[in-house]
């Protein structure tokens, strides 16, 4: 094996990536993904780095969410869907039958769709999850509650009606609950499912800002049909077609010069 | 090429449009105005109507029938706790505290069975398993109440006098307070069985209903439990039961006003005594029994209208059981 590097292949290291984490926090090998006897994901291979945020894109059925919700391990909820192949999070194939969910989704946190904040007050919205795995002192989980409320940036919005209903607030609002209410039990990785889809574009704008300042913390991994979202929000992008992986790279590489005809065609509106 | 082809398509569009118009003047469903529609309309106006006039109807003649037994014993009809023909002494507590009692003991047996059905059908139950068990529950439901009662009478009532009546009764003779709930002769029937085989009976009721109900739970609602790691049980407390927890309590009145107004199986197995005692197995009355075990015999006026004064105390009753049932019920739509 030749190790040595000869000058030129030094010089050859890009000098204009942007100093990004490279540490990888969730290793994909070899995945695939099936509905029944509907084969939705086919051989996939993915790295996603630390602290960074991974953005998802490609038309409607590509497979984005079914990748997203392969991560923590929901689409066990539904009998007929199965998952063959290995994540590897801290060293562990999350896949393996043995696995805890439960730890896993505390690690590994997720905001949906749509805003689904329990049926139960504010404060308690956070505080259930927390509840499920510690219990702490009625002072450290007021403590705890504020802290998840201030990184979601809407502590100043709910603090002097805590004890409403989750379910009273505004979309926009409910949307920053849900995503409290996930990094409340300090998770490693936040999944997101086009988190701003029933959102206007107000509180899109809002999330995303959020989104810019959780990624110090997290590891974020988005799907989303949006890609002036992608281009904001993400680091690195990946573009699904048909269950398969078309293309992977820096997020401002892929939106100048995307490398595949077909990620092209997408992004430039041509089909989707 | 292009240019035929405008002129083809801008052709065919002129001519389209024409025979359209054409037909609109030119058809016979146009001819004569408004036709059957007018009368459709009325009809189907009258037959809501006619629910409505039935309502009332029944409403109005229950009053008059009762109007005897309403002036002369007033409203202490409801608490008088005398029942007796030879003397004409009519009061009605016996039989409502009958059917509070039978109906209670129903919905105190049948509800927790029922969401236990209902979360193991929508949430737990492989996905083969639930389709036939729902059926399995309709069919239950279908049963005719005559069946219930038999069933009751000749193979539940005297197992239940073995296996459970006289150990309970032993068991608890002397202990203070019990020993006065759990007496009575162990002889099968009496209201504690009518309040079993009720609770059978309104079980597919209200498990049908609440399935129905739990379905409304978003699935992503659902999901977002699971997201920050809760079980199947810590999902169904804290998500499942607080959302529809108003539609449920709907399912349980829909369940309480059966049970209130059933009569065949209760006639059969409630042992028919028109007295109040406390001992759950002891025999008893309910309104719906009272009036079908002597309705045949009332032969005195005051006697047959104090018995229609029951049957207008047992309609209002469920009407107002229904009514909130579905106020509750009507509240998950929204």
């Amino acid at each position: 094996m030749e190790i040595a590097m000869t000058p030129s292949e030094l010089l050859n290291i890009e000098p204009s990536k942007p100093a990004l984490a490279t540490e990888i926090d969730i290793s994909i090998r070899d995945l695939n993904f099936y509905y029944g006897n509907n084969h939705s994901l086919k051989n996939i291979n993915l790295e996603i780095g630390r602290n960074e945020t991974t953005a998802i894109i490609g038309p409607s059925g590509c497979g984005k969410s079914t990748l997203l919700r392969v991560l923590n391990r929901i689409y066990t909820l539904y009998p007929g869907q199965e998952a063959k192949g290995q994540v590897i999070i801290d060293n562990q194939n999350i896949l393996d039958p043995k696995m805890n969910v439960s730890a896993l989704r505390a690690r590994v946190g997720m905001v949906f769709q749509s805003p689904t904040p329990f049926p139960m007050s504010i404060y308690d919205n956070i505080a259930y999850g927390i509840r499920l795995y510690e219990k702490p002192s009625r002072r450290e989980m007021d403590a705890r509650v504020e802290k998840a409320l201030r990184s979601a940036a809407l502590w100043d919005e709910v603090k002097d009606k805590l004890h409403q209903s989750g379910q009273s607030l505004s979309g926009g609002q409910q949307q920053r609950l849900c995503i409290a209410r996930t990094i409340a039990l300090e998770p490693q990785v936040l999944l997101l499912d086009e988190p701003t889809s029933a959102l206007d574009p107000v509180s899109t704008s809002k999330i995303e800002d959020l989104l810019d300042t959780l990624r110090d913390e997290y590891t974020i991994v988005i799907v989303t049909h949006n890609m002036q979202q992608a281009a904001r929000v993400s680091q690195k992008t990946v573009f699904m077609y048909l269950g398969e992986i078309v293309e992977v790279a820096e997020t401002d590489e892929m939106f100048l010069r995307p490398k595949k005809e077909r990620t092209k065609n997408y992004i430039t509106g041509r089909f989707g | 090429m292009t240019k035929p082809n405008m002129t083809l398509v801008d052709n065919t569009k002129t001519k389209a449009h024409e025979e359209a118009a054409g037909s609109f003047q030119r058809s016979p469903r146009f001819m004569n105005g408004e036709g059957f529609n007018s009368t459709f309309k009325w009809l189907s106006i009258c037959s809501a109507m006619f629910i409505l006039v039935i309502l009332g109807g029944f409403f109005v003649s229950l009053t008059m029938g009762a109007w005897p037994a309403i002036s002369k014993f007033g409203l202490s009809f409801i608490w008088t706790s005398t029942w007796n023909p030879v003397t004409e002494q009519f009061g009605a507590l016996p039989a409502i505290a009958g059917t509070l009692i039978t109906s209670g003991i129903a919905i105190v047996l049948a509800v927790p069975l029922a969401f236990a059905i209902a979360i193991y059908i929508t949430q737990l139950a492989p996905r083969w398993l639930r389709h036939p068990l729902g059926i399995a529950i309709e069919l239950l439901a279908a049963i005719p109440s005559i069946i219930y009662g038999m069933w009751g009478l000749f193979f539940f009532a005297p197992v239940f006098a073995e296996y459970v009546q006289e150990p309970v009764i032993n068991a608890f003779e002397n202990v203070p307070f019990l020993s006065s709930i759990f007496a009575g002769p162990a002889i099968g029937i009496g209201m504690a069985t009518a309040g079993i085989v009720l609770a059978i009976m309104i079980l597919p009721f209200i498990a049908a209903v609440m399935r129905d109900v739990i379905d409304t739970v978003p699935k992503r609602l659902k999901e977002s439990g699971y997201a920050v790691g809760a079980t199947d049980w810590e999902v169904t407390r804290a998500i499942i039961i607080p959302h529809c927890k108003t539609a449920m309590t709907g399912a349980i009145f829909l369940g309480l006003g059966r049970a209130l107004g059933e009569t065949m199986a209760v006639t059969f197995i409630v042992g028919n005594a028109n007295r109040i005692t406390g001992a759950i197995f002891a025999p008893g009355n309910t309104i719906a029994s009272t009036i079908a075990n002597e309705f045949q015999e009332a032969y005195t006026e005051i006697h047959s209208s104090s018995l229609i004064a029951l049957g207008l105390l047992l309609f209002i009753i469920t009407f107002i059981v229904l009514a909130i049932a579905r106020l509750m019920l009507n509240r998950i739509s929204s």
